[in-house]
């Protein structure tokens, strides 16, 4: 999708920047750019700069984080996910249509599985067809969207017991030493994504895919099964995020992942300054990057600036970011 | 056994398809086939096929509009504001027009700042309906004047004889597609940069200004689709066009216009939205649910994709 190359590397040229400042600004310049806008946001917003918003933030951010992980898994190796917001819709319904009659447990399960298999599905087909990832991901966006509504005709699953779902509801609202417990899982989640990434077989050949999809292939690599396996994770990832939100607001909502889900989870892997092509970046940097967006938002939101020109920002703040991504990923 | 004549069904797989799918649905409700629904649904699919010529122009040129949806919601919205200022027919072009700008910052966003395709139109998705979302705060506007109302509703649902305005204008533009495609310029320019952008680039081609040129063109197009769904609504809805990104990009595809670039048209976009807009109308006949309809048409367009996708391996 490099529609022109030349027009880029004209742009470098023109920003006359000193190579290693360039390179300078490539590598640490989304960890500036991070600390520039809470510092702003903590002298100019008031109720910004306090442990209990952090918190807030953190936890609010953490339902999306877990497809973002996902989504980095795809970016990095040179795809990308457009299903995002309708797995976490249909795995919200699945685990919420268990939780409603008894079986919070079950209905987790049921939510993971789910999205994983629809993740599966978008996986072999991509592998072992070789269609265009965009194609086939943004089909599963209308069926899943389609299968989430599909199931109530539309309408939410309510009427799950909070008495009877204690554990359930813990994971998403209950808190170990006054941190949330989903900012926790989010960290386990982290440090675990960073580990298959960094130091598995399976992540190298992550990034070999990324930098250059023939050249692995003839390094043997089996590109089906590892499409499979980066969708089916890709699709786990939206599971988790779907069914913590099922736990959270105790009701099933077929449209909860209709909103900023999906412009968050391709957002925040731009926004890290991780390479949109694949092969370069890490998680960590996508972190940063929900973290970027979600502070701004929270920061506007505190303004009392309406949750619209919210997503006209977040829109703009990507395209900003894309923008700077490119002119230093060379 | 062997047929004496050998069919490509690469070529007429899909046309032979889409008849048996009319006999299909024909012999489950007959009222499917009845002269009334037939007008509704090419009114649809006249629609339709503008937005899915507007995404072939960037599918050609090697990019995706993702930003044709909430385009097609702006207009909406955008007509009929300016129609309570201007009157029926120049707040409707300069509904169109609001529209088209969208489309000319995509192309400014992918051609000199170098934002690939995919993000610049998702970008643009939300912050266009960001921007509706703002004005209207997500209200539909209605309220127009009698004369005004009247005026517009003629080119959404108006007819010419037997057959809708908007066909009429789908079957105009339609064949000026197919000359600026296979005869102009601009045109061969597309097909030229979609095939392969280095070498059109080293071979001089203005590839800046045609990638504006397409994407202006698409949200153009998209507009226009925009345009008639109002007026035959005479409302502006600020959902108008969700649903539609999926059929654009779906149609396209379907027909035969690669995700690849370079190759594909106005014919293919025909074909596709033509099998789209039956299929949807045949099962709403046949009374599927609308959530199970949009269950099917996903996993047809995949599985139409997948057809594609062998046919350009053999």
């Amino acid at each position: 999708m490099r529609v022109n190359s030349d027009s880029t590397l004209a742009l470098q040229r023109k920003t006359g920047l000193p190579f290693e400042l360039r390179a300078y600004w490539g590598r640490y310049g989304t960890y500036v750019a991070f600390l520039v806008i809470l510092a702003i946001a903590s002298i100019v917003v008031p109720h910004f700069l306090s442990i209990d918003n952090f918190l807030n933030v953190l936890t609010t951010m953490s339902f999306v984080l877990f497809v973002t992980y996902g989504q980095t898994l795809v970016i990095l190796s040179g795809g990308m996910d457009l299903s995002h917001g309708s797995l976490v819709s249909l795995a919200c319904m699945a685990s919420a249509a268990l939780a409603a009659i008894g079986h919070p447990w079950l209905g987790l399960a049921a939510g993971l599985g789910v999205a994983s298999f629809c993740g599966l599905i978008s996986g072999s087909i991509i592998g072992i067809t070789r269609l265009n990832p965009i194609i086939t991901t943004l089909g599963m966006l209308y069926l899943a969207g389609g299968l989430a509504l599909y199931f109530t005709n539309g309408k939410s699953i309510t009427g799950i017991d909070a008495s009877k779902v204690q554990d359930f509801h813990f994971l998403a609202e209950g808190r170990i030493l006054h941190v949330p417990f989903v900012v926790i899982l989010g960290l386990v989640f982290f440090f675990l994504t960073h580990f298959l990434l960094r130091h598995t077989r399976f992540g190298s050949r992550i990034y070999a895919l990324g930098g250059n999809e023939e050249a692995a292939e003839i390094a043997g690599i089996n590109y089906a099964r590892m499409k499979i396996l980066i969708f089916t994770l890709s699709g786990l990832s939206c599971g988790i995020s779907g069914s913590l939100l099922t736990a959270r607001m105790l009701t099933g909502e077929p449209r909860v992942g209709a909103g900023t889900f999906l412009l968050e989870s391709i957002g925040a892997v731009v926004v890290g300054g991780n390479d949109i092509f694949g092969g370069t970046g890490n998680v960590g940097r996508t972190v940063i990057g929900l973290m970027i967006l979600h502070f701004l938002t929270n920061a506007l939101d505190l303004m009392g600036i309406s949750t619209f020109t919210q997503q006209v920002v977040v829109g703009v703040v990507v395209l900003l970011f894309c923008y700077l991504g490119l002119a230093r990923n060379k | 056994m062997k047929l004496p004549v050998r069919i490509d069904w690469s070529k007429f797989g899909l046309p032979a398809a889409f008849f048996v799918m009319l006999i299909i649905f024909t012999v489950i409700n007959p009222a499917f086939f009845s002269a009334r629904n037939m007008i509704q649904t090419t009114r649809q699919g006249a629609i339709l096929f503008l937005i899915v010529s507007g995404q072939t122009f960037a599918l050609l040129a090697r990019g995706i509009d993702l930003s044709q949806g909430s385009v097609m919601s702006l207009v909406s919205i955008a007509t009929i504001s300016s129609i309570y200022v201007l009157g029926a027919y120049a707040g409707s072009i300069a509904g169109i027009l609001f529209g088209a700008m969208c489309g000319f910052i995509n192309g400014m966003l992918i051609a000199f700042l170098g934002i690939p395709p995919i993000l610049a139109t998702l970008g643009m998705l939300f912050v266009v309906s960001g921007v509706e979302l703002v004005y209207t705060g997500g209200v539909t506007l209605t309220n127009l004047s009698d004369i005004d109302q009247g005026r517009l509703f003629w080119f959404g649902g108006g007819m010419i004889g037997p057959v809708p305005v908007p066909v009429i204008f789908a079957i105009i533009i339609g064949f000026l597609l197919y000359y600026i495609l296979k005869y102009t310029l601009f045109g061969r320019q597309i097909y030229l940069i979609g095939t392969n952008a280095d070498a059109s680039s080293l071979a001089g081609l203005p590839i800046k200004r045609v990638i504006v040129l397409v994407y202006t063109v698409s949200a153009l197009l998209a507009s226009l689709g925009a345009f008639f769904l109002t007026a035959r609504l005479s409302m502006g809805f600020p959902q108008l066009g969700e649903a539609w990104l999926v059929l654009a990009i779906g149609g396209a595809v379907l027909g035969g216009t690669s995700v690849f670039g370079g190759k594909g048209g106005v014919w293919e976009a025909l074909l596709g939205c033509l099998v789209i807009v039956f299929l949807d109308n045949g099962l709403i006949v046949s009374g599927v649910s609308t959530f199970a309809r949009e269950a099917i048409i996903g996993v047809v367009i995949i599985v139409a994709c997948l057809g594609s996708v062998i046919k350009r391996r053999v």
